[in-house]
Formats: structure tokens, C-alpha cells, sequence
């Protein structure tokens, strides 16, 4: 009896099984072994040389350059989405009027197509036609350089960034909102605690895990960011939104440096992996104190 | 039996995935027995079609173009039915490289000729000279320069479909308004800022001439843009397996287009301008004209790009080149067959009058059917078609691609005031030979 349900377990395991085997263990491997080439991806000689694909890639300054810039939009996108993601959440858990017009509202850029929302944004940010800047100007405010200026750009492609993930942190807040008990509230009352206080000793701390699953979920996604700085700038103006997707993906399938392409995106997925560790350390760490 | 019931739809669930994949695989048919018309069984060994894919990556007017070329040749051949399939510019060579590695490749597709390097090192392209002489295709009516692309260890893989190159293209509007006789384009370098200068003081906010100075997706739009100034000047991209332009006649070269920069006379960073109305001049292709005489809301002329005082005429030369991947026996002659219709003089000048593309064989530059209609009915295309002599052809090398993106990321810091000329062209220099000797 146990054998036979061992058996339907795992045929209802095997499509998803094999489609994960198929779609990402066997690439995965196989980009593995790739970066340990040098091949433009047509030719029939493949050469193998170790790990040269990655001594160069650490040698180039273009690396480190992508690499700072990934981790500043990464670093303001994380923040900030969170930090007005939990506001939002805290406001519309209250009893206010249109509320769930306002939930939906906040939640729409989550289920927009990046790209077309980076179309749409790159219109918006045009320096001369742009609406923004025509707004600015009507209020009599100097136009800014959105996406033609190498500081302005990192700016610009974080607040589509962080307008992108808002949504999503709101609902998960909201959702982590809900299970904190009123009780404490209603202590915290009776102690003549201020609104502020509630939320600073209350809501905050409570909510840490939820935190830290956000801060953990919009890390790993953001550092991989890749379309919406394709269709916005493609890593212009002179290279300064030049992420580390944008890049491995020029050196991979468009200049025909496939080994060097294939060795970023390890190089990019230890750096997910180491990071994504620290912060777990980082908030066990925080548990004993308490 | 309940688990029956579950165990049922879980393997039902898994077969019905697995069909799926396999027929992800084995999108082509090699052979269909697609009946031409109302045949009777008896005839059903003379309906035996060969169907053969075609990628393109031709768009809007061109692929509408390509079509109609196709389904004619479908309608001339019972037995062979062509399927043309569209792919992005941007992601034919990426959809090629998964064909060729997955052994799903189309019978016969159309590629830029700077991807052609790539291509026939894949050892997958068919090889054309015997069967080409089957069909009586004479390789000697073909420019050189343009068969030269096709060419691989003394053998022939692809053939040029269709060719173009850059000339000037001027809004006859803005020159009147500044006050230029809108029949009289600049000739020399001196002659296009004294003219951008004219229109930039009368117009403030229009700018005079643009050129493409972002790395954007390759680098090729901004090299290829550049080469023909290099050229013209006297300097080359890459001679001898070696960076060429780090000498005084690429340093005049570069000098001049960030002068204009520098001036104000030139934007940097944008493009498309010109097609707003916002440029008077640009440096385009042919093709531009099939497109921007629907489009554009102003009348403009085309010449050939000026020259320095002491220089000579150059240009870039563009285009597609097209060929088969080797399958079997059947499918090579099909493809032969349909590639030989495609760069046959016939189609070629129906070819060029609808996509504005430039002749491919003197054959067809000296069709008097052909230059009439350019004098009569596009005449802006004259330009292009004198020109035609004086392109140049970007390197056939496999690490041309990465060459052209080195000097891209060098040179735009340049535009960008970043760095000198001199600095630029040295850095540059130092970059492409480091690709190059990959």
C-alpha cells in the first residue's frame, strides 16, 4: 500500500521534475562548462582554458564598473521599496475609504510587463519631450537630465525600480499586518504609548521575518535586473546604467564571447548566493540578542 | 480507486508533457504530401512537395517585399514550397546559434554580411559552387567585394541577396528656412559645418547634422557609422589583421565629428533627429529612402557624403547575404534552387524598386529597365547607386563583431568630451588589437 503511494507521488513529481531538469539543471551545467571555454558560439573549435575566462574577467575594469553600479541600484531599489512598501501597507491596513482601489492601484506595476512598462518610462523620462520635465517646467522647475546624465540614469532606472516592487511588498506587509494580534496594541495603549511608538515598537519589530524575506527576495531580483535597463538606456549613456545582466548579455550572444558571458553569470549567481547567506547569518544573530 | 484515478491523470499529465517536447524539437517537416491542387490518388506521387524554411529578418516594406518574392517562386514551383519566416534583426543570430548547436536549422536564411564570418565557421553551411553551376549561375556577375563575404578557404557558402550603403540625406525645409538653396548639399567637410552653422544660428533649437554616437546593443551602429569618415581621410579599421586608425588621418577623422560636437552643431547621445524634423542632415542607408518617403512630413534630398579637402569618396558598404544549411539531398537542391531564383536579375530589380536596397551585379546597375526607374521615379536613390563604387567592406573576421564593440565603448567616451581625440584613438587602438589577437 505505501509502495503504490510512493509511486503516484512521484509521477505527479515527474513533469515538473523533468521540466526543471531540462530548463535549468541541464543548462545551468552546461553554462558551468562553458565558462571554462573560449567559443563565439558558431565556430567548430571550442578551446578549452581553464579558468582564463574568469582571471580576465577579474581583471577587467568594465566588470568592476557593472558590478558597483548593480549593487547601488540593487542597494536603493531594496531599501526604499521597502521602506514605502511598509508605509503604504501600515496606511491602507487601516479602515480608509476606496481602500482596496488604493491596494490595486499600488499593485499594478507588479503585474506590468517590465518591458513595456520601460518602454512607457523612457518616454516619460525624455529630456525634451518627456512629460516629467514638461511638468517641471510648467511648475518652473529646471529640466533634469533623466537618462541622458551617468548619475541621473542610476536614479531614474531606481524608481522604476523601486515603482516596480512597491506593490508587491504592500501585499505581503499587509498580509504580516494582519497576523499581529491586537493585543499588543491595546497593551501598548493602556501604557500610553503615541501612534509613532506603536508603530516603531510594535509593528516594526514584528514584522521583522516578513522583513527579511522582502529584503532577501528584492536583493536576489534586483541584482539580476536586466530588461528594464535594456529598453530604457541599454547601458547608456556611455556605459554609466551598464548593469551586469546588460553586460553579460552583450559579451554572451551579442559580440560572441560566450565563455566570458557564461563566466559573469557565475561569478553574478555567487555573489546572489554568498549575500543571500550573510543575511540570513546577519538576522539569526539578531534572534539571540532578543 | 481513487488512486487509480490519480495515478491515471499523473501519467496522462506526463505523456501529454513529453509529446510536447518532442514536438518542440521537430518543428520541421522534411517532406508533406501537401496536394498542389485536386489531384486524384493517382497523382499523389507527383504532389510530393518539399517544403524548406527561410529566416529573414527583413521588417515593414522589406519583408512585405520578401514575401511576395517567395510566393512568387512558390507559384513558378510545384514541387518545392518555401516558407519565409520572420525573426527579429536583433535575435537572428541567436535563434541561429540554438539551430545550428540543436541541429534545427533552416534550409536557407539571410544574414548581415559582418555576421557571415560566424556563420560559415559553424561548418554547417552548405557548399555552393557545384550546385550553383548546376543552375548556370554565373559567380562572376557579382560585385567582389560582395562575393568575398561568401568565401571561406577558396570555397563559396553564401551569396549576396541584396546590398546597400550610407549616404547623406537633407530636410530641403530646414534649408530654406536657413536660408540654403535646398538643391545644393554640402560636397566637402568644410561646406557641411559652414552649413550647420547657418542653420543652428537662424534655428535655435534645430540642429544641423547627426551621427550615431551610442554603444547601445553592439557597438556596430556607432563603428559603422565612423568607418566611412576613416576612409575617406585615408586611414582603415583594420589592415593586416591590425588596428588601423591610430595615425593622423583617423585623429583629422575623429576631430572633425567631435568638432561638431563641440560646437553644437551635432547632438550627442540621440538619434532620429532627423525624421523628427529637430536635424537638417544625417548619415543614413539606402533603405532609409523606401522608409522615409511614407513617413517623414518633410521633402529632403540625398547626396553622397562629403568629403575632407584632401580625401577621397567613401562609404560603408551593408547588406544580406544568403544561404543553406547542408541536409539532405533533397532539401540542398530546393535550397539552390530558391537561392538562385532570389539573386537572379529579375528578382533583383524587382527586389531593389520595392525596398530601395542598391544592386548587387553589374547585371542588374546596368539594367536599363532598373536605371530608368531610379532617374523617373527615385531619384534620390542616384546618389547611393554612384556611391556604390566607392564602399568600402567592413573585415569578414569571426572577431569582427567584438573588434567593432571595443572601439564603440573607446570612441563614444570621445563623443562625450571624456577623453581627447588622441586618447580615444589610442585606447581604442589598444582594445581592437586585444580582440583581434584573441
Amino acid at each position: 500500500m505505501k509502495k503504490k503511494d510512493n509511486i503516484t507521488a512521484y509521477l505527479f513529481l515527474m513533469p515538473v521534475t523533468v521540466l526543471f531538469l531540462i530548463f535549468s539543471v541541464i543548462p545551468i551545467i552546461y553554462s558551468l562548462y562553458l565558462s571554462f571555454i573560449m567559443w563565439n558560439g558558431f565556430s567548430i573549435n571550442k578551446k578549452f582554458v581553464g579558468f582564463n575566462n574568469y582571471v580576465l574577467l577579474f581583471s577587467n575594469n568594465e566588470f568592476y564598473h557593472s558590478f558597483i553600479i548593480t549593487i547601488v541600484y540593487t542597494v536603493l531599489v531594496t531599501t526604499l521599496s521597502i521602506i514605502i512598501g511598509m508605509i503604504l501597507a501600515y496606511l491602507l491596513n487601516k479602515n480608509i475609504r476606496f481602500r482596496s482601489l488604493y491596494r490595486t492601484m499600488y499593485f499594478i506595476p507588479v503585474i506590468t510587463a517590465t518591458a513595456a512598462a520601460g518602454v512607457i518610462w523612457k518616454y516619460m523620462f525624455d529630456s525634451s519631450q518627456g512629460i516629467i520635465n514638461k511638468f517641471l517646467n510648467f511648475i518652473h522647475l529646471p529640466a533634469v537630465p533623466w537618462l541622458s546624465h551617468p548619475i541621473w540614469v542610476i536614479i531614474s532606472i531606481s524608481l522604476v525600480g523601486v515603482w516596480k516592487r512597491i506593490g508587491f511588498n504592500m501585499v505581503i506587509y499587509i498580509s504580516a499586518l494582519q497576523s499581529i494580534s491586537p493585543l499588543y496594541y491595546e497593551a501598548c495603549e493602556i501604557d500610553g504609548a503615541t501612534k509613532g511608538q506603536k508603530f516603531r515598537y510594535i509593528t516594526v519589530p514584528l514584522l521583522k521575518p516578513t522583513t527579511l524575506l522582502l529584503v532577501i527576495m528584492s536583493f536576489i531580483d534586483s541584482f539580476q535586473i536586466f530588461d528594464q535597463v535594456y529598453v530604457m538606456t541599454n547601458g547608456g549613456p556611455m556605459g554609466a546604467s551598464d548593469v551586469l545582466g546588460l553586460y553579460l548579455y552583450r559579451e554572451g550572444f551579442k559580440v560572441g564571447h560566450l565563455g566570458y558571458g557564461s563566466a559573469i553569470g557565475w561569478v553574478i549567481f555567487a555573489f546572489i548566493f554568498a549575500a543571500t547567506l550573510i543575511q540570513l547569518k546577519i538576522n539569526r544573530k539578531g534572534e539571540e540578542v532578543y | 480507486m481513487k488512486k487509480s484515478i490519480k495515478k491515471l491523470v499523473s501519467i496522462m499529465v506526463f505523456v501529454v508533457l513529453l509529446g510536447s517536447l518532442a514536438a518542440c524539437g521537430k518543428s520541421e517537416a522534411k517532406k508533406s504530401n501537401v496536394p498542389t491542387s485536386t489531384t486524384t490518388e493517382t497523382e499523389t506521387k507527383k504532389s510530393e512537395k518539399v517544403v524548406i524554411e527561410f529566416w529573414h529578418y527583413w521588417d515593414g516594406n522589406n519583408g512585405k517585399a520578401a514575401e511576395e518574392l517567395v510566393k512568387k517562386f512558390n507559384s513558378e514551383n510545384n514541387d518545392i514550397e518555401v516558407k519565409p519566416i520572420f525573426i527579429p534583426g536583433a535575435e537572428l543570430m541567436t535563434k541561429l546559434q540554438a539551430a545550428i548547436s540543436s541541429g534545427t536549422t533552416p534550409a536557407v536564411a539571410a544574414a548581415d554580411i559582418s555576421s557571415m564570418a560566424n556563420l560559415k565557421a559553424s561548418g554547417k553551411l552548405l557548399e555552393l559552387d557545384n550546385l550553383l553551376k548546376e543552375n548556370n549561375v554565373s559567380v562572376e556577375n557579382f560585385y567582389p567585394s560582395l562575393l568575398e563575404y561568401g568565401r571561406l578557404n577558396g570555397k563559396l557558402y553564401s551569396l549576396p541577396v541584396s546590398t546597400n550603403n550610407l549616404a547623406l540625406f537633407y530636410n530641403k525645409e530646414i534649408f530654406k528656412k536657413a536660408g540654403l538653396d535646398p538643391n545644393t548639399p554640402p560636397k566637402t567637410w568644410k561646406e557641411l559645418e559652414s552649413f550647420c552653422e547657418k542653420i543652428t544660428k537662424k534655428l535655435p533649437g534645430t540642429y544641423g547634422f547627426e551621427f550615431y554616437t551610442q554603444v547601445g546593443d553592439s557597438g556596430e551602429g556607432l563603428t559603422w557609422q565612423l568607418q566611412p569618415y576613416l576612409w575617406q581621410a585615408g586611414a582603415d579599421f583594420i589592415k593586416d589583421g591590425k588596428a588601423a586608425f591610430n595615425n593622423p588621418e583617423g585623429e583629422k577623422a575623429l576631430t572633425f565629428l567631435t568638432g561638431l560636437i563641440n560646437k553644437k552643431l551635432a547632438p550627442v547621445g540621440s538619434w532620429d533627429d532627423f525624421a523628427k524634423g529637430k536635424c537638417a542632415m544625417v548619415v543614413d542607408g539606402s533603405w532609409m529612402v523606401g522608409i522615409w518617403k511614407d513617413s517623414v512630413n518633410f521633402d529632403f534630398g540625398t547626396a553622397m557624403i562629403p568629403v575632407p579637402e584632401i580625401g577621397k569618396n567613401a562609404t560603408n558598404m551593408g547588406g544580406e547575404q544568403i544561404f543553406a544549411f547542408s541536409k539532405s539531398d533533397e532539401e540542398n537542391k530546393a535550397a539552390v534552387k530558391f537561392i538562385t531564383y532570389m539573386v537572379d536579375t529579375k528578382t533583383q530589380i524587382e527586389w531593389d524598386k520595392k525596398t530601395t536596397f542598391m544592386p548587387i551585379s553589374n547585371t542588374v546597375a546596368q539594367d536599363k529597365d532598373y536605371l530608368e526607374w531610379v532617374k523617373n521615379t527615385e531619384p534620390r536613390l542616384q546618389p547611393f547607386v554612384e556611391q556604390q563604387q566607392f564602399a568600402h567592406a567592413r573585415p569578414s573576421i569571426e572577431a569582427y563583431p567584438a573588434a567593432s564593440l571595443a572601439f564603440a565603448k573607446e570612441i563614444e567616451k570621445a563623443y562625450y568630451g571624456k577623453v581627447t581625440v588622441k586618447q580615444a584613438l589610442a585606447n581604442a587602438e589598444k582594445a581592437v588589437n586585444a580582440e583581434l589577437g584573441k
